[in-house]
């Protein structure tokens, strides 16, 4: 009411002097202010048959727009606080929009349909003091950790090269996956180079496939990076596992000359 | 950030060619001293005899000081170097200071061992309570404190950031009652009139750039969060809480003016200016 008052007073004030309009500050406009991420959750990153992911709210009136795979043809918008249910591995781009805001940038999420072949360990490298506690049984459990590298999802290496030797219960494969942390910050670099070799029960060599990474880029945030090789399909019986790391440091970075940090939360099978 | 009793805004910085800069309220810079506070952090303004005095912290130096408004030196606290159990001296890296009436000094050691020190005004060490865990009683990053008189009887409010929590304690160090607030990394609380103030540094899940300010009412309940989501409460839970708008990157503190119009300094936010949010 008292509001009401005013602005009428001001009103009448102006056209009875013809005085200038009050001089206002420079209040920011809703076309200059950038709208936040939406919050996201996927009930299973790795997944076998399908997983949901949760939209949490975002700004009163405004919506979620997911692109899958980063295919702009293929918008579709979402209502607020609604449940996605994905059946494939898929990249997930989502966008929170409307009420003159910008756009938010997109909060991305990679979600992988894996193999029901269960896999266990013949041999693994020994972890890093401390990022050495959790079982090495982990990195199969098709759980996903948090960014926190602390947590007891992640197993932290400070080594050149990780080999690991996976045997399959089930003998197809089409293709390998590792799930590590990239936090640069805190010293945390992704490896540059995975190498998978597939072998039969003789030990005859199937398959070998590589995938790299630019692990020396700089990269100012934490993430999640996923790095993976894909067969046609080959029944095996062993996997091997090389993860190549940096050697060093790089020398943009203030740790730059000391060995990096390699933290794995999960090696998948597809 | 605080406003003295000419309505000037003060403005502590880690910078030390400036470590307190000082403005009016539509952001003109009045006056700055100071090259001595490498790690300044918590700024707190106490009127004592018709005087105004800021006690400055500093988390790289490991001291709290006491001076004039012009930078005058009364008093310097440091390390009170207590030892637990025979351990190594306790760290100390003070994030903010609160003044009682009686003129005790109440240091929230924040970025250190996490105990609140209670010192009198002439610098000796009283008493200490809290300490780092996850007990009700204890802190994960103390990282504010304030005297909350609002029904009458002076009680403690303290920070406890990564468990995105308030804590209530008796002026003596009890420990009274916790107020969750899920999702929100809170600094300092700042209690203006019948509201809690308190910048949010990040949210959600802890990303970057995620801040945003949180007003809790007379009876503690999350009202408002400008940058935030709307506050929600489900069966008397406040419901997690993330950035809705990216007003903020990392706010650091609130300043509520005598006109009730904020300013909010920001922490890594590429050296901007502190933002006003004018009272509508």
């Amino acid at each position: 009411m008292s509001a009401y008052k005013y602005t009428i007073l001001t009103v009448f004030l102006c056209s009875l002097l013809a005085c200038q309009q009050p001089v206002l500050p420079m209040f920011l406009q809703a076309s200059q202010v950038q709208l936040s991420r939406p919050q996201i959750k996927a009930e299973e990153v790795f997944f076998t048959t399908s997983t949901r992911i949760h939209v949490g709210p975002v700004h009163p009136d405004c919506q979620v727009e997911v692109v899958y795979d980063d295919s702009l043809m293929s918008t579709e918008y979402l209502p607020v606080q609604d449940t996605l249910t994905v059946h494939k591995s898929a990249d997930l781009h989502f966008i929170s929009s409307g009420q003159g805001f910008l756009s938010s940038v997109p909060r991305s999420i990679s979600l992988f349909k894996v193999s029901t072949n269960q896999a266990s360990f013949l041999t693994t490298p020994i972890p890093t003091a401390p990022y050495h506690l959790p079982d090495p049984a982990i990195l199969l459990d098709r759980q996903k950790g948090t960014l926190d590298f602390r947590s007891s999802s992640w197993l932290g290496y400070q080594s050149s090269d990780l080999e690991f030797e996976l045997s399959l219960h089930e003998n197809t494969i089409e293709g390998v996956g590792i799930s590590v942390l990239e936090d640069q910050h805190s010293w945390i670099f992704a490896p540059r180079e995975l190498v998978v070799t597939c072998y039969d029960s003789s030990g005859q060599l199937l398959a070998e496939a590589v995938a790299n990474y630019v692990a020396e880029e700089q990269h100012s945030s934490s993430t999640y990076q996923y790095l993976q090789v894909a067969f046609p399909a080959i029944s095996a019986t062993t996997i091997k596992i090389r993860i190549s790391n940096l050697e060093v440091i790089p020398d943009w970075h203030p740790g730059h000359g000391n060995k990096p940090w390699l933290f794995l939360d999960e090696i998948f099978i597809l | 950030m605080v406003q003295d009793s000419q309505g000037h805004i003060l403005l502590l910085t880690n910078h030390t060619h400036n470590n307190v800069l000082t403005y009016d309220r539509n952001g003109k810079l009045l006056a700055s001293w100071g090259n001595n506070f490498p790690g300044a952090h918590g700024l707190t303004l106490k009127n004592e005899g018709g005087e105004d005095l800021l006690y400055i912290t500093d988390t790289q130096l490991g001291i709290v000081v006491k001076t004039t408004l012009s930078g005058r030196e009364i008093l310097r606290i440091s390390n009170p170097n207590r030892r637990d159990n025979g351990e190594q001296e306790r760290p100390f890296s003070p994030t903010e200071t609160a003044i009682a009436e009686n003129g005790d000094i109440y240091i929230a050691d924040g970025y250190g061992s996490q105990y609140i020190y209670v010192f009198d005004q002439q610098g000796r060490l009283k008493h200490e309570f809290g300490g780092p865990g996850e007990a009700a009683d204890r802190f994960l990053n103390a990282h504010g404190i304030a005297i909350d008189s609002r029904n009458g009887n002076p009680q403690l409010l303290i920070t406890a950031r990564e468990k995105n929590q308030l804590k209530y304690f008796s002026m003596a160090g009890k420990y009274l009652s916790t107020i969750d607030l899920p999702g929100a990394y809170i600094c300092r609380p700042v209690i203006h009139g019948k509201q809690v103030y308190l910048a949010t540094i990040w949210s959600g899940d802890k990303a970057n750039n995620s801040g945003f300010v949180s007003i809790l009412n007379e009876q503690n309940r999350l009202v408002s969060a400008p940058g935030g989501l709307a506050p929600t409460y489900t069966d008397g839970q406040m419901q997690p809480i993330a950035q809705a708008l990216t007003l903020f990157r990392h706010p650091h503190d609130v300043c509520v003016d005598n006109d009730e119009n904020l300013y909010v300094p920001q922490w890594n936010a590429g050296r901007i200016y502190p933002m006003k949010l004018h009272r509508v």
